[in-house]
């Protein structure tokens, strides 16, 4: 996905940069500007825009990452986010246990091809929960805001450890800020932790 | 680039010597001002890279140090540009209304002990939660910086939005006054009714202001919450309302200062074209859309925030992809047809609104892709959103105000352009620019978080991607030098002779 919106970007900014090119460059053999063509133009490309913003956001608007109330996931885990970790747990969190650094919580393992469905909220400045693949690309993200429960909504396809990133800053240790998900087959059984 | 049928022409406003030399001194100062603060914070935006390519040690910059830095870059930019375009915009405006110098007078004087108190609470009290201070981290200092920094953080931006409202309302004021305010929306033109000739500039800095004074509301709300929660009222703040307030303001403050860039264009590329850009019905039916669609579009920085209703998530995409539109079909095609063929007087103030235009445009596609709520899943807080808004201001906003800040003090000192001189300082200034953001969009690409203060091992193609801009950005930094020798001494001369 994101090798794609760098590749559309680059294209779109080769055509740009072309275009103003071949315009500014015109000036080698001035003329008057003739209306007809510039009012048919006109016409042309505000017919293409919208058919193009027409067709993208046909495209793009059903995927979108929030959760569809018609679909039950296979898996809650609850999420707290406070400066600089976060906490997973299979139940909910209290929010003593959320403030206390010395209360340390722990999840089941996650199986591969099940729909988890994560509770995030934050519980002293707004965090940003952020889950990368293996291969260090961003798959999903929503935030981590106190007074407010997040819904995020992932199937991960493969056992391994998946990183997570504190994607809004949160303080001082923001860049430290991470957690690891680690993902069993659907075979195994055997107790995993995630780590903070 | 018609008309509208039977329009009439109001008559240049005529100022008196004395009200010229008073408002040329006042516009010189600004210029003063966006000299000496353009490389200074230019150099905190190169301190901050030099810390995430680890050129800079972590003990040299500390994290409290660098996010206090980051927060003075980011807000001194906003407003840099901003006070930057509304002193180019009230040049202009003098043709047309009269202003008031005091409400100028109270903005410079409101924007320099704004920006001073700025400086005393980030970079003496550490006060560092970025440039959008979202709450409740604006208001947790956690033992990083001592509450002095947050009430004096707080008191810039009470006296930067009223002193830069008395400034908007004054412009607003007197655009009404002279035209009202249905013909300065160009209301007549869509209707095909007769009126007033209206310049597209008026219009269009007619839009800004309003929806710079609506964001303004936004902010003067989100002040009154942060007062009253400061007084003891814990409750009567709330996380996400505070967010929609400020991203309000702050989408509504970058997208203006965006728009009156290009006001000015409107105003100034006719001249060196020798063609005229006249109002017409597509002109104003396209910036009466863009005027309700920026506003609506703001949605679109709160798309992981999955507590917002679905509906407006949607709402925002589809009014981010909806106000490119008009802006595409009448200001970007209007500004190519200006130049097709035409005898260009091609100068440093015409090339750089010319290329600012074309930023402007790659902006948008950087900034259209991140307002797509599949793809931001993966962009929000990348290095992908700094990438797009530092190229809708740097190779942007910021080249059209340059440039035609350039042109004034070429005016008013009367010295002549060197050529040659000209095109390297815009060239290295757009090759280093260009350079700098596409290391932005390749970290935004390769999933590197943004507003981290070092990059670890899983996002270690951060450090390198920020060596690479920093050789980009000392490209840069040579032409702004440049062009702060060129702008810097016709300023001095202009100066003397007012």
């Amino acid at each position: 996905m994101q090798s794609l919106a760098l590749v559309l970007f680059l294209v779109w900014t080769a055509i740009i940069v072309a275009t103003f090119a071949v315009v500014a460059r015109s000036g080698n053999s001035p003329g008057e500007l003739p209306l007809m063509a510039y009012k048919r133009n006109r016409v042309l490309f505000l017919s293409f825009l919208l058919a193009f913003a027409a067709v993208s956001l046909f495209l793009t608007l059903p995927d979108t990452p929030y959760p569809v109330e018609g679909v039950k996931p296979d898996r809650v885990v609850y999420v707290s986010g406070k400066q600089f970790a976060f906490k997973l747990s299979d139940k909910p969190i209290s929010r003593e246990d959320a403030l206390d650094d010395e209360v340390f919580l722990s999840i089941k393992p996650i199986r591969a091809g099940e729909l988890v469905e994560f509770r995030i909220s934050g519980i002293d400045v707004t965090h940003g929960f952020s889950i990368y693949d293996r291969a260090g690309t961003v798959q999903a993200q929503t935030q981590a805001m106190p007074g407010y429960v997040n819904r995020l909504r992932y199937q991960f396809s493969q056992s391994g450890t998946y990183p997570v990133l504190c994607f809004e800053l949160c303080g001082i240790g923001h860049p430290t800020m991470k957690a690891e998900l680690k993902v069993v087959d659907k075979e195994t059984a055997t107790n995993a932790v995630a780590s903070n | 680039m018609s008309a509208s049928p039977n329009s009439e022409a109001l008559p240049m406003v005529e100022m008196s010597a004395t009200e010229t030399r008073s408002a040329n001194r006042l516009t010189l100062f600004w210029v003063i001002s966006l000299l000496i603060l353009f490389p200074f914070l230019v150099l905190l935006g190169l301190t901050l890279r030099s810390a995430q390519s680890k050129l800079l040690p972590a003990d040299l910059l500390p994290a409290e140090r660098f996010y206090s830095i980051l927060t003075l870059h980011g807000l001194g930019m906003v407003g840099l540009w901003f006070v930057a375009v509304m002193a180019g915009v009230c040049v202009e405006l003098r043709k047309y209304i009269r202003l008031r110098m005091w409400a100028n007078w109270t903005a410079f004087l409101g924007t320099l002990l704004g920006v001073v108190l700025l400086v005393v609470a980030t970079l003496i009290g550490k006060y560092g939660p970025g440039w959008y201070f979202l709450y409740p981290l604006s208001i947790s200092p956690k033992g990083v910086w001592q509450d002095w920094a947050t009430y004096t953080f707080l008191l810039a931006i009470a006296i930067l939005g009223v002193s830069w409202s008395v400034w908007n309302i004054d412009v607003l004021w007197g655009i009404a006054r002279r035209y009202s305010l249905s013909a300065a929306l160009s209301w007549h033109y869509i209707t095909g009714r007769p009126g007033l000739e209206v310049p597209p500039f008026i219009l269009i800095v007619t839009i800004s202001i309003i929806a710079n004074l609506t964001g303004l509301i936004s902010a003067v709300i989100m002040l009154g919450l942060y007062g009253l929660e400061l007084a003891g009222f814990a409750d009567m703040s709330d996380a996400l309302l505070m967010k929609n307030l400020i991203f309000l303001f702050g989408h509504l403050i970058v997208n203006i200062i965006m728009y009156l860039g290009v006001g000015l264009v409107y105003e100034l590329l006719p001249e060196f074209a020798g063609r005229p850009w006249k109002n017409s019905r597509w002109v104003a039916i396209a910036w009466n859309l863009v005027l309700v669609l920026i506003i609506i579009a703001y949605f679109h920085h709160l798309y992981m925030d999955f507590a917002q209703y679905k509906a407006v998530q949607i709402i925002g995409q589809v009014a981010s992809y909806g106000v490119a539109i008009p802006s595409a079909v009448v200001s970007v095609y209007g500004a190519l047809a200006l130049v097709w063929r035409a005898r260009m007087q091609w100068s440093m103030a015409s090339m750089m609104m010319y290329l600012g235009v074309m930023g402007w445009c790659i902006g948008g596609m950087g900034a259209l892709i991140d307002s797509t709520i599949a793809f931001n899943t993966k962009f929000h807080n990348t290095l992908w959103v700094p990438a797009h808004f530092h190229t809708y201001f740097l190779l942007g906003v910021v080249l059209m105000i340059l440039g035609g800040t350039f042109h004034l003090c070429g005016k008013l000192s009367g010295l002549p352009e060197n050529l040659r001189r000209s095109r390297w300082c815009t060239a290295l200034i757009c090759a280093g620019g260009y350079g700098f953001v596409l290391m932005f969009y390749l970290g935004g690409a390769n999933s590197i978080p943004r507003r981290y203060a070092q990059y670890h091992e899983l996002i270690s193609t951060g450090t390198w991607l920020a060596g690479a801009a920093l050789v980009f950005i000392t490209v840069l930094f040579v032409g702004v030098l440049i062009y702060l020798w060129e702008t810097g001494r016709r300023c001095v001369v202009a100066l003397k002779k007012v």
